[in-house]
């Protein structure tokens, strides 16, 4: 079970939350002008490291708000919550 | 023993938008400031999310707020049907609640609300003070909460805990 510290209601359950993919994925400005593998890598191609992930997740049983969690994969530990749109913090991959 | 009792006649509206012209017009409307901390609730408006509270009422909230809010982006919709209110009391309800909900409610007193899962039910929580406790159910889920709470009260000790 991990906790997830909401930016709004403080530290919940997982339970409490929807998970919401990669962050950080910007859509195309111009999705006609890409090929067939660029948009492709654009739909389904997804970073799955062995360390620190980028993630939306949202308190679907609270305030419901997105937000981006740094989470580290093996640990499971959240090393950073920061606002949907923020860039990404710096981390260094090995923190777990 | 706890009890549990559903409270009818309340007129729920969920009130949503932003800025300082919205909260002004607001206040205006209702004679107190929408709480903006977090969880916090002054009993007539309680904190859902940031742009997002519930308003509960004797009265219809929908027509002065309409009217106050005029032209702006907002929402203000009665959900008076959509929610059941339960209320927990006596000996013990803070342990019932705390049975199904992972959420420390210790901490919790009046003047605060929050959002949880009850025995998975999404629930809104309002501690009235003397272990009274408001319950705002979706209207789908308030036979299933209501059978799943007395169930967890008959299954409380019958001595409450020194």
């Amino acid at each position: 079970m991990m906790r997830i510290e909401c930016p709004w209601c403080g530290g919940r359950d997982e339970t409490e939350f929807h998970y919401g993919g990669e962050a950080h994925i910007a859509r195309p400005e111009d999705p006609d002008a890409l090929s067939d593998e660029a948009w492709a890598d654009y739909l389904f191609m997804r970073a799955n490291p062995r360390g620190v992930h980028a993630e939306r997740w949202m308190h679907a049983q609270g305030c419901r708000q997105w937000f981006n969690v740094l989470r580290h994969t093996a640990s499971h530990e959240v090393v950073a919550v920061y606002p949907m749109g923020a860039p990404r913090p710096d981390h260094p991959e090995t923190a777990a | 023993m706890a009890e549990l009792r559903e409270i009818d006649g309340l007129i729920l509206t969920v009130l949503r938008g932003s800025g300082p012209d919205f909260l002004a017009a607001v206040a205006a409307a209702l004679g107190f400031d929408l709480p903006q901390a977090p969880n916090t609730g002054t009993g007539e408006a309680l904190w859902l999310g940031p742009d997002e509270w519930l308003l509960v009422s004797g009265e219809d909230r929908t027509g002065p707020l309409e009217t106050a809010l005029a032209g702006q982006h907002c929402a203000i919709v009665d959900v008076s049907e959509a929610r059941a209110v339960l209320e927990l009391s006596g000996p013990g309800a803070t342990e019932v609640l705390a049975s199904g909900c992972r959420l420390d409610l210790e901490p919790l007193r009046p003047g605060s609300c929050a959002q949880t899962a009850l025995a998975r039910a999404h629930v809104l929580l309002e501690p009235r003070g003397d272990g009274v406790w408001r319950l705002y159910v979706g209207r789908s889920f308030a036979a299933y909460a209501r059978a799943w709470i007395e169930d967890a009260i008959a299954l409380q000790p019958m001595s409450a805990p020194p």
